[in-house]
């Protein structure tokens, strides 16, 4: 079919509408946390740092973000290998309701919200955790270990499923085989689902509220500054946080793109 | 008698109820090239994987040189394989990949280097050592696959498929080489494949499987000329097969008779056979003549032509019978020309009674 300049330019001009409404909010947020009204209206006021200057200087904030840190740092490890075992048994074994164990598997990020945050309280609770970091650190990784494997099972997907016995037939044990075979092939998988992994724990919100009681990350803090007052500190500390997140899910993005086009090639 | 190099002793492999393979008894002697060939599902690919540890054998003996290796794990079988999709390591270059097995057998840098290098050079590749995989052809894939094998000097060489995805052309190429490699080095070929030419070309035995059993194994000379199945006679192709009881037998000849006549055969190679027994008559595609008229010869069938196909020189005449036997016939371009045959045209086919090739069933 030709493409005549009218539809190209109608397509255009609908894709940069789509993107502006996805990203001008974020925009906005990163521009009003740099300006010095109180209130975010335009015409803008001076340009200032103080928002951010307050934010870093508040310890709720603080706290908010070393959890936030803390708990990112023991999540995504912990979810990128139960992610990888999983990815990797689905490889390597065939069993009995293996089907079966890949959807139950791959389901918590079709659970709304909502209802792994009260199943996660109501289980926690009773078992005393609630309240308490390792219980947003264990939510965390039911949360974002499906990603992992997810991640890491496309990868897996794309190696020829003989090479691990070639490797064998050419003398390697079982765990040779896999150090010279298998963590070659998915290292760069698996470093992308450890960043995605990290990037989906620094944005939660919902369970970690419902689970954390008095315990904090950054998203929570943000949710907490918006019920009590509007303050250009939560554009401030709204961009901290976009940025962080952002980075993260390119640097998977990147990671995961660059083995499909080397592979493709 | 000498011992078998490899020797498989009733070996079984069952999936569940599934039976894949059946009371396999095999003895292969060092430095033939065997080729195992049979339909797809009939088992020729899982004997491999056993002999190369990769499935576990439901029952029976693999031996190597006299020693039951059933329980051996892979990588201590020494019996290196050529793999259908080569299985060569992506992320390695061509003199990386060839290094491989040298290295997991603990040999030193500077020797893996040199081995690797004679072997690259002997199969051509000498060039190509510090590219990556993706940076090289089909046909130069397939001889890393080789060099990454034969590097570890193996005294047995385990092959499954491994020329299924070269074209025709590289195919036969690699066929030439392979046998010559074989016959240089005297190893132990074990090839699987579905392909005729390929195991016919290179083989010194033939292993013919159906369902999980051998159906023949012999040098192809005899596989060709006396299929010991209607099974074989079928696989190979070529043949026409007729369903016959054995009449009577008297005179050195023997007199057949099926749904399309009375055939008479040598009986010379009827012994054993008593009247009233059901028998297959097996008359390859370039014994049979063809004839507009009947009454020519001892044999004769009168048939419809129903089909041809051209193999260069030569034309495979499908023909049928009343009775519904596929019959085919190879005739020279030129014969066919001159008999200026349309699909449907009634033509009789006959052959010399020493021509048939009689199965007991």
């Amino acid at each position: 079919m030709r493409v005549t300049r009218t539809t190209r330019r109608l397509t255009l001009a609908f894709t940069g509408l789509a993107l502006v409404f996805l990203y001008a909010p974020i925009l906005t947020n990163f521009v009003f946390s740099l300006n010095s009204d109180r209130f975010p209206t335009i015409p803008l006021g001076g340009f200032t740092l103080e928002w951010y200057r307050l934010i870093l200087a508040d310890a709720l904030v603080i706290d908010a973000f070393k959890n936030t840190i803390k708990i990112a740092l023991i999540v995504a490890p912990v979810a990128t290998l139960m992610g990888f075992a999983a990815a990797y048994a689905d490889y390597r074994f065939n069993f009995l309701g293996k089907k079966l164990v890949l959807v139950f598997a791959l389901m918590p990020p079709l659970i709304p919200l909502v209802v792994i945050g009260l199943a996660m309280l109501a289980y926690l609770s009773r078992i005393g955790l609630s309240g308490t970091l390792p219980a947003i650190i264990v939510s965390h990784i039911v949360l974002t270990s499906p990603f992992a494997m997810a991640i890491i099972r496309l990868r897996f997907s794309q190696i020829d499923g003989d090479l691990e016995f070639a490797a064998q037939n050419l003398g390697a044990s079982n765990w040779r085989a896999f150090r010279a075979v298998i963590i070659p092939s998915t290292k760069t998988s698996v470093l992308a689902a450890f960043l995605l992994c990290m990037a989906v724990s620094f944005d939660e919100y919902a369970v970690t509220w419902f689970v954390g009681g008095l315990e904090e990350t950054s998203s929570v803090r943000i949710l907490s500054f918006l019920q009590s007052a509007v303050s250009p500190r939560i554009n401030a500390i709204g961009s901290i946080t976009f940025v962080t997140s952002i980075s993260l899910i390119l640097g998977a993005q990147f990671l995961v793109l660059r083995r499909l086009t080397k592979d493709a090639k | 008698m000498s011992q078998a190099h490899i020797s498989l002793k009733n070996l079984r492999k069952t999936y569940g109820p599934a039976v894949a393979v059946e009371n396999l008894n095999l003895d292969i002697e060092e430095g033939k090239f065997i080729a195992i060939m049979g339909p797809s599902g009939c088992g020729k690919s899982t004997m491999l994987r056993m002999l190369a540890g990769l499935e576990e054998a439901s029952g029976g003996d693999i031996l190597h040189q006299g020693r039951r290796i059933n329980d051996l794990p892979i990588w201590e079988r020494e019996m290196p394989m050529v793999w259908q999709s080569l299985a060569l390591f992506p992320f390695l270059t061509v003199r990386e990949n060839v290094e491989f097995g040298l290295r997991m057998n603990g040999v030193g840098a500077a020797e893996r280097k040199h081995r690797a290098q004679v072997w690259l050079k002997k199969l051509g590749l000498g060039e190509y050592a510090d590219r990556g995989i993706d940076q090289l052809s089909g046909g130069q894939r397939q001889r890393v696959a080789l060099a990454r094998c034969l590097v570890t000097e193996p005294s047995v060489l385990l092959l499954d498929e491994p020329l299924s995805a070269l074209d025709a052309h590289l195919s036969v190429q690699m066929q030439g080489e392979l046998k010559r490699l074989q016959r240089e080095l005297g190893i132990t070929f074990i090839y699987v494949t579905h392909s005729h030419s390929e195991a016919f070309s290179m083989a010194d035995t033939v292993v013919i499987m159906n369902k999980g059993r051998i159906e023949q194994a012999g040098s192809p000379e005899d596989i060709y000329l006396r299929p010991a199945t209607p099974f074989v006679a079928e696989f190979l192709g070529g043949s026409s097969i007729f369903g016959c009881t054995v009449r009577t037998r008297k005179n050195g000849e023997l007199v057949l008779e099926s749904a399309d006549g009375t055939f008479k055969c040598d009986a010379a190679q009827s012994s054993g056979l008593t009247p009233g027994q059901n028998v297959s008559l097996v008359v390859r595609a370039d014994q049979i003549s063809i004839t507009p008229a009947a009454g020519w010869a001892d044999n004769e069938v009168s048939c419809r032509v129903i089909g041809e196909e051209f193999v260069g020189a030569l034309v495979n005449l499908r023909l049928e019978t009343g009775a519904g036997t596929q019959i085919t016939v190879q005739l020279q371009q030129r014969d066919m020309q001159s008999l200026d045959l349309e699909t449907g045209a009634g033509v009789t086919a006959s052959w010399h009674p020493e021509d048939g090739h009689i199965i007991a069933e």
